[in-house]
């Protein structure tokens, strides 16, 4: 299997992620291709496998998320803000309090997960269009 | 079996004017599975949403079986979407098979309570 020999990816022409040498040098001793690492890191991070998981009692965490919540929560806004919401932002924090507790229901964790993902997607969209 | 009464429950029942066994007995009226998720848009579903919650924190003060737990929730699920039709969506129906499953349920769980308790001789 090629290596990358370069220590930079370009995301697209005016972007790219620099991977220092310890990250590359132990995915090369983990026989893993950085992008593919960074890939199967980043498609974990997700709020509505948390979610689902923890509705099921499930043991097995989802460290990804943590650590991306603990980044995000590190050099994230001030502790401020959050004053001044929308209606619309409201409403969504109260719907997505019931919505977690109603599909107690739902046993099957991907059923769960698609649920929720669907939910986020949803306020995604519409945050998006106003 | 006796209930304490805090302070402010009995500020808001005196002001106004509730006995507060009335009120205890319409909230437990609506603590029902069967009822909440046969009618997603009824806003009766409050008292039922206090209890997932109670279950959600006060997780390991209520000892279930998770396996039959699960199986009898999935069981419920499908028997409830099962009067699920865009169309001809019929409510009383949906909660009426919900009800049904909830008894296997119950008599499942106090089978097996009774088993722990055999074995255990």
């Amino acid at each position: 299997m090629e290596r990358p020999h370069t220590m930079i990816f370009y995301l697209d022409e005016n972007s790219a992620i620099t991977l220092t040498k310890d990250f590359c040098v132990i995915c090369e001793l983990q026989n893993c291709y950085p992008k593919e690492f960074l890939e199967y890191f980043m498609g974990r991070v997700s709020i509505a496998d948390v979610q689902a998981r923890a509705g099921l009692k499930f043991k097995e965490q989802n460290f990804p998320f943590n650590f991306f919540l603990g980044v995000a929560r590190e050099f994230g806004r001030p502790a401020t803000e959050g004053s001044d919401l929308t209606d619309m932002q409201i409403e969504f924090y109260q719907r997505m309090e019931e919505l977690s507790l109603e599909i107690y229901n739902i046993r099957d964790l991907q059923e769960r997960t698609a649920i929720l993902r669907d939910f986020y997607l949803t306020y995604h969209h519409n945050i998006n269009q106003s | 079996m006796t209930i304490t009464l805090p302070e402010d429950f009995t500020t808001l029942c005196s002001i106004y004017q509730i006995k507060p066994d009335v009120f205890i007995q319409s909230f437990v009226n609506q603590v029902s599975f069967p009822h909440f998720y046969s009618r997603p848009h009824a806003p009766d579903r409050w008292a039922t949403f206090f209890f997932l919650n109670f279950i959600d924190i006060e997780d390991a003060k209520c000892e279930v079986n998770d396996d039959l737990e699960d199986e009898y929730l999935t069981k419920f699920t499908d028997a409830i979407s099962q009067h699920f039709y865009p169309n001809h969506y019929d409510e009383a129906k949906a909660e009426e098979v919900g009800r049904v499953v909830m008894r296997q349920w119950m008599k499942a769980a106090m089978a097996d309570r009774a088993k722990y308790i055999t074995e255990n001789l």
